[in-house]
């Protein structure tokens, strides 16, 4: 006996195929005819597989002999009442002295939704691809170096834009993988407007998961939706993105930056806007509104050519003018191995602005105040965070590019 | 002939304790279970029963008792919960035994205070004392205890 399941199409399909005598369809035939159930002209008429179906008759048995279990013609009743009960269809196939198919189709009635397994130290837990956005692997140099902190907030550089990360380990109180030092995994995921990473020890498959809802002594978890049973029968906990997203503390202001910018040209007349702060050393810190800034990039010091006097960057395909702040404003830069580029974009091209270090990006109410001596490098001073901070005007300062 | 009732019996420590035998569903012996980070105490994991997914909850842990011995594997007693099933651990399970009615004693005084009120009361048998768990106290989200730690539940 051969048993197949799937899934297909919305329906569960169950055959069931043996290699027995097959359906006498020419005895069921002449039972019908017998009971009643056809006259003769109807049974020569009906096709094999319409004649099959005669055996879900009630009472309906060719068998000689009855036994304990068979031959009283209820079985095949019951079991064709039972799934039509639950919507589904019951076909039968056969051949004589080859064998018999049946072949059932029930209808899903379960929430089955496309899942990314993950695992954390061993254990394994689902995440609804519907939050998922995509994922990031650092490896070795970019493991250790890709992480960075704001305020002590893990952050990831995507593409520019900054991504707030989020430790799964930390979220459930469990330990990391001790191994998980050299590489990331980062899970980008997007719960209604809360991007975040989420750092995970593992990434397994993608599967389609059954969803199961968590007891009432459990409901009361955020960071779970509900728990699935894997394929080897083993228990896995699904993960809530946007429970998961608050219980991090993530609140408006971790948007990512595109959307503060967009916020910050809405508010051009007003008051507040977003500004990029950086520091070019420890005694000078600037800031730059991000409405001005296309990018953010880092850049190896290697990477830097020299033309005609001025230093140059080979960027997407073309030459970026590149322009060091400590130039205008005084002040050295410790020269490590990589550079932190602003980039800014304005219809006559692009050029990059050399910064230290990137501090937070911050929307604040400035107050716009000039000194005395009006510098037209600047668009005003402002108090940030506690500190006074320049206002870098990088327009007025691409054009000299 | 006074009335009986039937009840499900089982020991965790040394404790001897019973649950209506109407409100069980089944008993097993010990279960893989998922742990539920984040989870409180009492939560032992998450059992695979048949493709059903159920909740264990740890006795020992409910009723303040010290925890089992690490070599030594909890068995199942399987209730229902309204359209779930909730697994309690214990350490052994018992029969199941008729009792009569006119047995029934309320709770010792010597049973502490803080679970008293997960028992509906007692059984003075002739070797030992039954006490009846309210199984759907027991059931509720208890008090809030500290998340548990999950350790690997084997």
């Amino acid at each position: 006996m051969l048993l197949r399941a799937y899934h297909e199409g919305g329906q569960v399909n169950i055959e069931i195929t043996d290699d027995g005598a097959g359906l006498n369809l020419e005895r069921i035939r002449r039972k019908g005819i017998e009971r009643g159930l056809v006259s003769a002209d109807q049974a020569a008429r009906m096709s094999d597989r319409d004649a099959a179906q005669l055996i879900f008759a009630p009472g309906f048995s060719t068998a000689e002999k009855v036994t304990s279990v068979s031959g009283r013609g209820v079985g095949m009743d019951v079991v064709k009442t039972n799934i039509e009960r639950i919507s589904g269809t019951i076909d039968l196939q056969s051949e004589l002295g080859r064998g018999t198919t049946v072949r059932i189709k029930i209808p899903l009635t379960l929430a089955i939704i496309p899942a990314l397994i993950v695992g954390n130290d061993g254990d394994r837990y689902a995440i609804p691809q519907v939050s998922l956005l995509e994922l990031v692997r650092l490896e070795g140099e970019e493991a250790k170096r890709g992480v960075e902190y704001v305020h002590g907030a893990p952050v990831y550089r995507l593409r520019g834009k900054l991504l707030p990360l989020v430790y799964l380990s930390e979220r459930l109180g469990l330990r990391r993988d001790a191994n998980g030092e050299d590489v990331v995994n980062i899970v980008v995921l997007q719960a209604n407007d809360r991007r975040f990473g989420l750092v995970v020890d593992k990434i397994h498959d993608a599967a389609e998961i059954v969803v199961k809802p968590l007891s009432r002594q459990l409901k009361g978890l955020s960071e779970y939706a509900g728990a699935t049973i894997m394929g080897d029968g083993a228990v896995a906990l699904i993960l809530d993105v946007m429970g998961v997203a608050m219980a991090a503390g993530l609140t408006a202001e971790s948007r990512d930056a595109s959307a503060q910018a967009a916020n910050a040209n809405k508010d051009a007349a007003g008051a507040s806007e977003t500004l990029l702060v950086v520091d070019l050393d420890d005694a000078r810190r600037f800031a730059l509104p991000t409405s001005m800034v296309s990018r953010l990039e880092k850049i190896a010091v290697g990477t830097i050519e020299q033309t005609d006097g001025r230093e140059v960057v080979q960027y997407r395909g073309a030459i970026l003018p590149l322009i060091r702040l400590t130039d205008i404003f005084g002040g050295g830069l410790a020269e490590s191995g990589d550079l932190n580029i602003v980039v800014y974009a304005d219809g006559a091209g692009s050029c990059g602005f050399v910064v230290g270090r990137i501090v937070d990006v911050v929307e604040t109410e400035v107050a716009r105040r000039n000194h005395g001596r009006t510098s037209e490098n600047l668009l005003g001073t402002a108090v940030i965070q506690g500190r006074v901070t320049d206002i870098v005007n990088l327009p007025h300062l691409a054009q000299a590019v | 002939m006074s009335a009986t009732r039937q009840f499900c019996t089982f020991s965790v420590a040394d404790m001897f304790l019973g649950i209506a035998v109407e409100h069980v569903q089944e008993v097993l012996r010990y279960q893989q279970m998922t742990c539920v980070p984040l989870a409180s105490t009492f939560v032992a994991g998450l059992i695979n029963l048949r493709g059903q997914i159920v909740t264990a909850l740890d006795l020992r842990h409910r009723l303040h008792l010290p925890p089992r011995p690490a070599d030594q594997l909890p068995m199942n007693v399987v209730l229902r919960d309204r359209d779930n099933a909730v697994s309690l651990l214990v350490d052994r399970i018992g029969d199941v035994m008729e009792v009569d009615v006119d047995l029934h004693e309320p709770v010792p005084s010597t049973v502490a205070d803080d679970v008293k009120n997960l028992f509906v009361g007692a059984y003075k048998l002739p070797k030992q004392l039954l006490l009846v768990l309210d199984d759907e106290r027991l059931l509720n989200d208890g008090e809030s205890a500290k998340p548990t730690d999950c350790l690997l539940a084997g």
